[in-house]
């Protein structure tokens, strides 16, 4: 097998339930690859030291920052970035609660958020203020306070259960 | 060096010297003199600000050559009705006190509003940090900025009240003068043919002077004449109690602290007086200078002052048997608390202009606290008589005790007489910072008291002041100190020494609060420590303590009348208890303070008032203006009794009438003052009702008398106790931010009455400013003898995006020896603050701080102002 | 962008085949657990392993067993001690762990990373062009040399906390290793040389910020042991914002008490206030009488030496020792049962936990 003297690292990798083969620099984590190798830039490089949750993903289904983790750990894993979050067209209630109650502004650290938030749904259907705000605390964003957030959290909670109790 | 610029829409062409500063050109050369001079060149007081080319610009801190070709303006070339809107607005806001600094405000104040018609009080407070008031607490200035904001939207103009009875907010006297930089101040008067002086000082704190050569400053082109001592024809030594006080050291004699002056030289110009001075040659022989006082009072400590030993004072106040009743206590806290040297930090550094009048007599233009003292030292630093000296308050900017003592005006006078011309001395900041005495640092060891309740036993305190080289009232603040080193609360014994130690530091003497807010640190510190170990709470604590009419003063006076402190308790309780109940934390502290000197001192309300043929009254009195708004307060008790309208009233302080009533301090002003007003205003308003009209009684002087001496002296034997004729009372509440940060202050105060509201609630939040600063981030060391910093954001004031929300609740319990009811009310505002303060942080991270000012706290880091605390890391930085 | 160096990557299958790694890198090898505290410091050239070692695939490290005893191992996830209900008996940890970072962190994190995470310091913990401008330091000295455990060398480097000071003092910042210390925990430690070794936890510490652990280059820490003794146990951690922020100090106490509440036990650590955390010596004072203000009192009196914050972190160093006091004595307090609504507000804080999901 020839190996590029850059691109020597090969891992399959599900992403957004589409299973991918992968050559890359070894020393890549897993948000340069989603974003220089398969193009899915919805994931955002804040600071790239673990401290904003911009680049928030979710790995098996939890949700972990890509900007620390080498995507050579990936191996075999699966990944769900934010361009997965939609049913083809029909947004994630989430991406509509955002979108209703004014929980982006600049919307850099918003997909961070709305997968961070995913994770928190699926896992607490229904998620008290208090968890909500304890599950997002490892996201920054520094234009809306948070509030409107935290609303949006609640406004899908209620929408998505009330869809399942039909 | 030529500059051309364009001033206030007129082309002005100036010569200018090498480095002079814009602010001095628009001053000495274009006759502008609504910018002032705070602290040049800094650039930290934003006095002198102008718009240039449409911009705000500092003008001390630039050279006068930056302005060529630029468009300059100052208050004096805004438009009539935009100056109105400004006038009107800061004096309907009561947003000016001294004024000193408001046409920089005012100035600010325009470039805000132009450039945002809905500034938020936020926006404001941060637009506004360049600029620095010592007076107003910065609430009613950005009170009276939203007032411009709004006059400017065409939503209605401010309206300065008119109404001039007691108990109304009547508009400041001079106001709209002062706000627009048109009211002069000392530094602002210029006569034909005035000379400048300027002072040589002593760069070491104990040193022998040896040999002054003044011959090169002599041969400097443009001076005039040099003075040493040699000059003086009288006595050369002053001083408020003790005449210990050199105002110039002789060859032979020693320098006692950084303040002390050598020579002064007059000249044409005050550069050139300034470049002179620097000729002077000093040759000292320099000895170890005394910088701690409890070294002072060591065997074999150098003698700091010939006159009288390191020990300058001692106060007992003992009562029954402090240690008896602490054995018996059910709790007892001890501690030492150590309190920091603070300068007053008015924004007008001291000035004196005189000038040689008909029949050798001299006019003495002075901005001090009490223009008859300053009339009795000057005339005996001339060797002349007190006639001969005729003196004239100008209303200055700012004092807070420190224009008590002497600065300039004798040695101003001196080169008057020497040189029969006029002439004018106005010191830099550094040398005011230098001269003038400073808030005692007192280090107190205390050990209080109380029973199973809660209620307190026994005080037994030793407090140690340095009072540094100079008598000045020293003795007086420690006897103060002592004398409220209990609080406001019922002690049934006492023990209490207070010593006011000697050392070769800066003088101290006389600042707002003298004395108390040291002591009632330590003491309302203790209380918290009690209650915590009772199990109450803070406001408990002084509910079960605090005293009510017929419990004792500290030292043994009956509290006969007008004790509101309960009230003030009353007044925050709901506020206290919801806060906490909010999860914050919250501080309380309660303060007395005398209104009056007492102590067996005679003092004095000395009025008069002159039926001028014009149909207005003269409103003469003795005590000083100095931005606490006294002359509104008396015109206000004239206008309450005869009924006339308050323009009738011209208030005047000067020497025409013998009205020495000594300094204007211990919040006595209003009340003395007051009272005589209230006599003479009688008088008037008798032959107003028989003659019916001001015209009939054109020329008439009604003389207004009170005397006070029925106060007695420390350690008097007698069975009727009176320390002090009024009391002042108050709470305070300081709630901090999650962050430990400060976020809401709120002050309840026993004022008796309050004559003017509006007045009374600036002094209280001026305090508060005060006592801020005092509690977190003020603190001027000196380290050989000489102040570390001169800048004013390393002295730690506060500016207005600093402060927290101020709430000022007004409870009058009224004053039967009072005018109306009224007591003084300029110092109390700061005496429980640190406190409180200290109480708040320990309720936000559980340190009890026994020092100030209390700079490592949360707190005083978020301001991020004062002189940074010394780490060791740092300090190994900086030896590097 | 701040992209790693490069490094050889080894994927271990067993804690064996990951000593053995480690042994053959000959010093040049780091392991690779959740990667929160390698990762962002190989980006900042702080640490350049040459190998990089993963343990992802090493089952056995992720194991929890409950059997007269706890036994963690090292590789188990924040997030996952956060949510196993068997290991809330263990106050402190908890509290310790639901407090590192944040939940996306703890959901990477591991166990052994935060007990092994590296010493921090404000002139270390800055990109490489940072630390270029003040000429390093000397716990990372430039280019040249490699900060990693191998490197042994002390004399390069100026250390700007104490410029005098031949000793590096970057400070200790784990939160779950002052916990775990005050529960009495042991850690395992696997060489391919001596096999498995067993040191009470406070052992694997060493008081200087470059050479922090006792653990040799070539050990994996694969398991933590806490007994079940009967404590009750809590974890204060001051920090400026309720999340992301490393310990700008940690207190953890772990008391039994006798009848009569007389305490039969204690152990009190002081965290992130030296290069390692601090089991309290005079913690034995307290053993033999009951948890009194007085007892209390003379308690952080005795030890409030301990504290020597430095100005290499967060907060006025000053403050933080100040502080410490407030702490050592509230972990007492919170343990012998007063109500911690009466604490000031700072402590209130520290000894209310919010419910963290993960």
């Amino acid at each position: 097998m020839r190996r590029s003297p850059t691109n020597n690292a090969r891992i399959a990798l599900t992403v957004n339930g589409e299973t991918k083969e992968l050559l890359f620099a070894p020393n890549k984590t897993l948000l340069e690859v989603l974003r220089e190798d398969l193009g899915l830039t919805g994931t955002k490089h804040g600071c790239e030291l673990g401290e904003c949750g911009a680049c928030a993903v979710l790995l098996n289904g939890r949700p972990v920052l890509s900007c620390l983790v080498l995507a050579l750990e990936c191996d075999g894993r699966q990944v769900e970035t934010i361009e997965g979050l939609a049913d083809d067209a029909r947004l994630h209630p989430l991406q509509e609660a955002f979108a209703d109650c004014g929980a982006a502004q600049c919307g850099y650290c918003t997909p961070g958020f709305l997968v961070t938030a995913k994770a928190l749904l699926d896992e607490r259907p229904n998620a008290t203020r208090g968890e909500i705000t304890e599950a997002l605390s490892g996201n920054l964003c520094r234009c809306t306070g948070y509030i409107q957030i935290f609303e949006a959290v609640e406004e899908a909670a209620a929408k998505m259960g009330a869809k399942e109790s039909k | 060096m030529p500059v051309e610029f364009v001033l206030n829409g007129q082309p002005r062409k100036i010569e200018t010297r090498e480095g002079e500063s814009l602010l001095d050109a628009l001053r000495n050369r274009c006759g502008i003199y609504s910018t002032k001079d705070g602290c040049q060149p800094q650039g930290q007081c934003g006095c002198c600000l102008v718009l240039m080319n449409a911009r705000p610009q500092l003008t001390c801190c630039i050279p006068a050559t930056r302005a060529q070709g630029a468009e300059i303006v100052t208050l004096e070339g805004l438009d009539d009705e935009e100056r109105k809107i400004l006038a009107d607005s800061f004096v309907a806001a009561a947003g000016l006190q001294c004024g000193f600094c408001i046409p920089g405000f005012a100035m600010r104040a325009k470039h805000i509003t132009d450039q945002n018609r809905r500034p938020t009080r936020d926006e404001i407070a941060h637009a506004l940090d360049v600029h620095l008031c010592r007076c107003t607490g910065y609430v009613k200035i950005i009170d009276a900025i939203e007032l411009v904001a709004r006059a400017k939207r065409g939503e209605g103009l401010p309206e300065p009240c008119e109404d001039a009875r007691v108990g109304a907010r009547l508009r400041k006297f001079t106001g709209s003068e002062l706000t627009l930089g048109d009211q002069k101040f000392v530094d602002d008067m210029t006569l034909p043919g005035m000379l400048h002086g300027a002072l040589v000082l002593s760069p070491h704190a104990r040193a022998k002077v040896v040999k002054i050569d003044v011959s090169s400053a002599e041969a400097h082109s443009g001076v005039v004449r040099v003075a040493t001592a040699k000059d003086v024809r009288g006595n050369r030594w002053y001083g408020l109690l003790h005449n210990d006080w050199p105002g110039i050291v002789a060859e032979g004699e020693e320098v006692r602290c950084v303040g002390d002056i050598v020579a002064v030289v007059a000249a044409e110009d005050r550069a050139t007086a300034r470049a002179a001075a620097r000729l002077v040659a000093v040759e000292y022989e320099l000895l170890t200078p005394v910088l701690d006082p409890f070294d002072a009072m060591k065997e074999g400590a150098p003698q700091v002052n010939p006159d009288y030993p390191n020990i300058l004072s001692k106060t007992i106040v003992k009562r029954g048997d402090a240690d008896t009743a602490l054995t018996a206590s059910a709790h007892v806290v001890s501690g030492t608390w150590k309190t920091q040297r603070i300068e007053h930090l008015y924004l007008e550094p001291e000035s004196a202009l005189v000038e040689p009048i008909e029949n050798g007599r001299f006019r003495l233009f002075s901005q001090g606290q009490g223009i008859f003292d300053d009339r009795r030292q000057v005339a005996s630093f001339l060797g002349v008589s007190e006639d001969a000296v005729h003196a004239v308050l100008v209303p200055n900017g700012g004092a807070f005790g420190g224009k008590e003592d002497m600065s300039v005006q004798s040695q101003t006078a001196l080169m008057c007489q020497l040189t029969g011309r006029p002439v004018k001395i106005t010191l830099s900041r550094e040398e005011s910072i230098r001269i003038h005495p400073k808030r005692h640092p007192i280090t107190m060891e205390y050990t209080v008291g109380c029973d199973a309740e809660g209620r307190l036993t026994a005080v037994k305190a030793r407090m140690v002041g340095d009072t540094g080289a100079y008598a000045s009232v020293g003795s007086k603040v420690l006897e103060r100190a002592g004398g409220h080193s209990c609080g406001p609360y019922r002690v049934p014994d006492v023990d209490v020494e207070a010593l006011a130690v000697a050392t070769n530091n800066p003088p101290c003497g006389a600042m707002r609060g003298f004395g108390a807010p040291q002591a009632h640190f330590a003491m309302d510190g203790c209380l918290d420590m009690l209650a915590e170990k009772v199990g109450i709470d803070g406001w408990e604590i002084r509910w079960r303590n605090v005293v009510d009419v017929g419990d004792l003063f500290s030292t043994g006076q009956v509290f006969e009348k007008s004790v509101g402190i309960r009230k003030t308790l009353l007044a925050v309780r709901d506020r206290y208890y919801a806060e906490r109940a909010a999860g914050r934390a919250v501080g309380i502290g309660c303060g007395i303070k005398n209104s009056g000197i007492g102590n067996g001192a005679k003092e004095w309300g000395r009025v008069r008032l002159v039926v001028e043929n014009d149909e207005t009254v003269s409103l003469y009195n003795g005590y000083t203006e100095m931005g606490q708004g006294l002359l509104t307060v008396l015109v206000q008790c004239a206008v309450e009794v005869t009924g006339l309208p308050h323009t009738s009233f011209h208030p005047k302080v000067d020497s025409t009438f013998e009205l020495g009533c000594g300094q204007t301090t211990g919040s006595r002003a209003t009340l003395f003052g007051g009272r005589a007003v209230i006599d003479a205003a009688e008088k008037l308003r008798i032959d107003l009702v028989v003659h019916g009209s001001l015209a009939a009684l054109s020329g008439k002087v009604y003389a207004g008398e009170v005397l006070i001496d029925d106060t007695t002296a420390p350690s008097t034997r007698t069975d009727r106790i009176k320390t002090h004729t009024a009391y002042g009372f108050a709470t305070q509440l300081c709630i901090l931010d999650e962050e430990g940060r400060l976020d809401t202050f709120v002050a309840a105060h026993d004022v008796g009455r309050a004559i003017n509201p509006a007045l009374c609630e600036g002094q209280v939040e001026g305090s508060i400013h005060m006592g801020l600063g005092y509690a977190l981030t003020e603190d001027l060391p000196c380290p050989d003898g000489m102040p570390q910093s001169f800048r004013l954001r390393d002295i730690g004031a506060l500016r207005a995006r600093h402060m927290p929300k101020t709430e000022v609740i007004l409870v009058e319990e009224s004053e039967p020896e009072g005018p109306f009811g009224a007591k003084g009310v300029g110092e109390i505002g700061l005496v429980p603050t640190a406190a409180a303060v200290a109480g708040a942080l320990h309720a936000f991270d559980g340190i009890r701080r026994f020092e100030l000012p209390m700079r490592e706290s949360p707190a005083a880091r978020a301001l991020g102002i004062g002189l940074r605390a010394s780490t060791p890391a740092r300090e190994k930085a900086d030896a590097r | 962008m701040m992209r790693a160096g490069r490094f050889r990557y080894v994927v271990a299958k067993s804690a064996a085949e990951a000593a053995q790694a480690l042994a053959d890198g000959g010093g040049k090898a780091m392991l690779l657990a959740g990667g929160t505290d390698l990762v962002p410091n190989m980006k900042r050239r702080q640490q350049m392993p040459e190998i990089v070692v993963s343990l992802r695939q090493v089952a056995e490290l992720r194991e929890v067993a409950m059997n007269g005893e706890t036994a963690i191992g090292a590789g188990v996830t924040l997030a996952d001690v956060v949510r196993d209900p068997r290991l809330r008996q263990h106050g402190a940890l908890f509290r310790a762990v639901a407090q590192v970072a944040t939940p996306l962190i703890r959901n990477t994190a591991t166990l052994g990373g935060n007990l092994c995470l590296d010493t921090r310091c404000n002139y270390y913990d800055q990109n490489y062009e940072w630390r270029r401008a003040i000429d390093f330091c000397k716990k990372a000295p430039g280019p040249e040399a490699v900060a990693i455990d191998a490197v042994a060398d002390d004399g390069d480097g100026t250390c700007w906390v104490a410029p005098s000071s031949a000793r590096c003092w970057a400070v200790s910042s784990t939160d779950s290793a002052p916990a775990l210390i005050a529960l009495g925990a042991r850690v395992t430690l696997l060489s391919s040389r001596d096999g498995a070794r067993e040191i009470p936890l406070e052992a694997l510490f060493h008081d200087d910020g470059m050479h922090y652990m006792t653990k040799r280059a070539d050990e994996v820490l694969t398991r933590v042991r806490v007994p079940h003794d009967g404590v009750r146990s809590t974890y204060w951690k001051l920090r400026r914002r309720g999340a992301f922020d490393f310990p700008a100090l940690g207190v953890a106490a772990a008391v039994r008490f006798g009848t009569a509440g007389v305490v039969e036990h204690a152990r009190v650590v002081l965290g992130a206030v030296a290069s390692k955390p601090l089991l309290l010596p005079e913690s034995s004072l307290l053993v033999g009488r009951a948890l009194t203000d007085d007892a209390i009192a003379e308690f952080v009196d005795a030890t409030a030496r301990w504290a020597k914050p430095l100005d290499n972190t967060d907060f006025l160093m000053t403050w933080r020792k100040q502080v410490s006091k407030l702490f050592l004595g509230g972990v007492l307090r919170e343990l012998r049962g007063d109500d911690v609504q009466t604490f000031p507000l700072l402590a209130r804080r520290a000894a209310t936990l919010r419910n963290p999901v993960w």
